[in-house]
């Protein structure tokens, strides 16, 4: 536990102490330093000791933060704390305003000249795997460098074109009503029918949970777009 | 690490830490949520750059310390994803091109099993439809829920499901089980080694096992502080208890690591040696 261990502090409020030593008697470092008086004898390498009806800290390196001492006072006197140095918190900012190179820059750069792209379609423009183009758009999507710009949907399948503007909010919100397509019930219904083969095969334990649960019509619009791209 | 060239972004949003770096060939980036984590350190202890900080578990999982259980230097880190094919608890997870390293099979991973036999779960009370659900209760992840009672080969009998991303392979389940239904292979064999004379009983050990296999018995007022015992059954071998341990009196002996060998590449023999050696 020596090494490689993050910054954290021990303190005492020394105005709620009362100085009755229970912190002193559990500490397992203490304990280690004089066996037979329990952390209350002379001991030389001793986390803490009470001094002048208060308990002081002796050397703060000796801690290893277990919180048993917390735990044992009965006047809420000892604090843990962990310490972020201010320092590594300015570098995190700086190095999250860094400007996006490689494919990231890439992308940018052709959304902004296109306007609005798709995931799919901005995969084929730089010859890269869609995989990569989700993992990328979405990351530009989290620093607001890109934005959902419209909705498209076929019925199944849903997915977004992504522009470097935000899109005006009412009109986008008139076109996402007009945009989902409510499933009919009668069309499900004959769906289900035409897909109790593959169901049949499925895991009985699988389906009796997505009925309970109320998942089984997602889990049916699943299997509908895995035999249309069959 | 601030080159233009490597792209890098590092960004700490609640529970969740997530860096990537990105080269000509690719992308790999790195997300590490904190309330998965148990602190148990086998990332810290894997980790072939040293960039993993172990923090001081046993205040931050008696909730005295508000802060993650490991802090990963991002300027160290070369984001070779150790640290997430050794996590026994998904709390790391780094993704080469957007592929997940673990199950990948680029990469050596941990061989753990979980079988679940479904004609041998059978209910408490049949003519009185009382199910069974020791293992849920048992659990000390809840990994498991009562999936219900299903009608298979015209007798009643009931389900469970398990959910992947939380159980730790432990067997808590499988020794409960009255029907033994449960078979579970665990990554680890090995023994825990208590010294006892350097114990002193604060009981952190036994509040950080994610399995709860650290027990401390009880004993009387007028009796010496009781010592930890670690129950090797359902002991998976995580080294929480080592590292939490205020006066280094716990030793994991990890004797057998089962794990797949993966395809052959640059990095397979250098994996194996950090496998072998925690």
């Amino acid at each position: 536990m020596s090494c490689d261990i993050m910054e954290f502090k021990l303190e005492i409020d020394r105005d709620a102490c009362q100085g009755c030593g229970n912190c002193i008697v559990v500490c397992p470092v203490n304990a280690l330093s004089d066996a037979v008086a329990g952390g209350c004898g002379d001991g030389e390498e001793k986390n803490f000791g009470v001094k002048a009806g208060g308990v002081e800290i002796y050397d703060p390196d000796f801690c290893t933060g277990c919180g048993t001492c917390v735990r044992a006072c009965g006047y809420g006197a000892i604090e843990l704390r962990a310490e972020v140095p201010e320092e590594s918190r300015e570098e995190r900012v700086k190095i999250d305003a860094l400007p996006p190179s490689g494919d990231r820059a890439e992308v940018l750069k052709l959304v902004e000249r296109e306007g609005a792209l798709s995931i799919e379609e901005i995969a084929r423009r730089l010859e890269i795997s869609p995989a990569k183009a989700a993992s990328i758009v979405l990351a530009l999507k989290n620093e607001n460098r890109l934005f959902e710009y419209e909705k498209h949907t076929d019925g199944i399948r849903e997915w977004y074109t992504y522009s470097t503007r935000p899109a005006p909010k009412k009109e986008e919100r008139a076109e996402e009503k007009a945009a989902v397509v409510r499933v009919d019930p009668e069309k499900a219904r004959q769906v289900r029918q035409s897909l109790s083969a593959t169901l049949d095969s499925m895991d009985v334990v699988k389906i009796r949970f997505l009925i309970e649960t109320g998942k089984l019509d997602k889990a049916i619009e699943e299997l509908v777009s895995r035999v249309k791209e069959e | 690490m601030q080159d233009d060239e490597l792209g890098y972004i590092l960004r700490v949003k609640g529970d969740e830490t997530f860096f990537r770096r990105e080269s000509a060939r690719e992308t790999r980036e790195l997300s590490y949520t904190a309330s998965s984590c148990t602190g148990c350190g086998l990332c810290y202890e894997a980790c072939p750059v040293k960039a993993i900080k172990l923090g001081p578990t046993g205040g931050i999982v008696r909730g005295f310390i508000d802060a993650p259980y490991i802090e990963i230097d991002p300027e160290r880190c070369v984001l070779c994803g150790v640290c997430s094919a050794v996590c026994m608890f998904n709390a790391i997870d780094v993704r080469v091109d957007g592929v997940s390293v673990r199950g990948n099979p680029e990469f050596p991973n941990f061989l753990r099993a979980f079988i679940f036999n479904q004609d041998r779960c059978r209910m408490k009370d049949e003519e009185h439809q009382i199910p069974c659900d020791d293992c849920r209760r048992a659990c000390p992840r809840e990994a498991i829920t009562f999936a219900g009672i299903v009608e298979r080969g015209g007798k009643k009998v009931n389900t469970i499901m398990r959910d992947e991303s939380r159980c730790v392979f432990c067997s808590t389940c499988a020794r409960v089980c009255p029907a033994q239904a449960i078979v579970v292979e665990k990554v680890f064999e090995g023994e825990v080694v208590v010294d006892h004379d350097t114990c002193t009983g604060c009981g952190s050990c036994v509040d950080i096992c994610p399995t709860r296999a650290m027990q401390m018995p009880r004993s009387q007022a007028w009796e010496k502080p009781a010592k930890v015992q670690s129950d090797p059954e359902v002991c998976i071998y995580c080294g929480a208890c080592e590292h939490v341990c205020p006066v280094n009196a716990i030793e994991v002996r990890r004797n057998k690591v089962n794990y797949s060998r993966g395809e052959e590449r640059s990095w397979t023999k250098t994996w194996e040696k950090i496998f072998r050696e925690l």
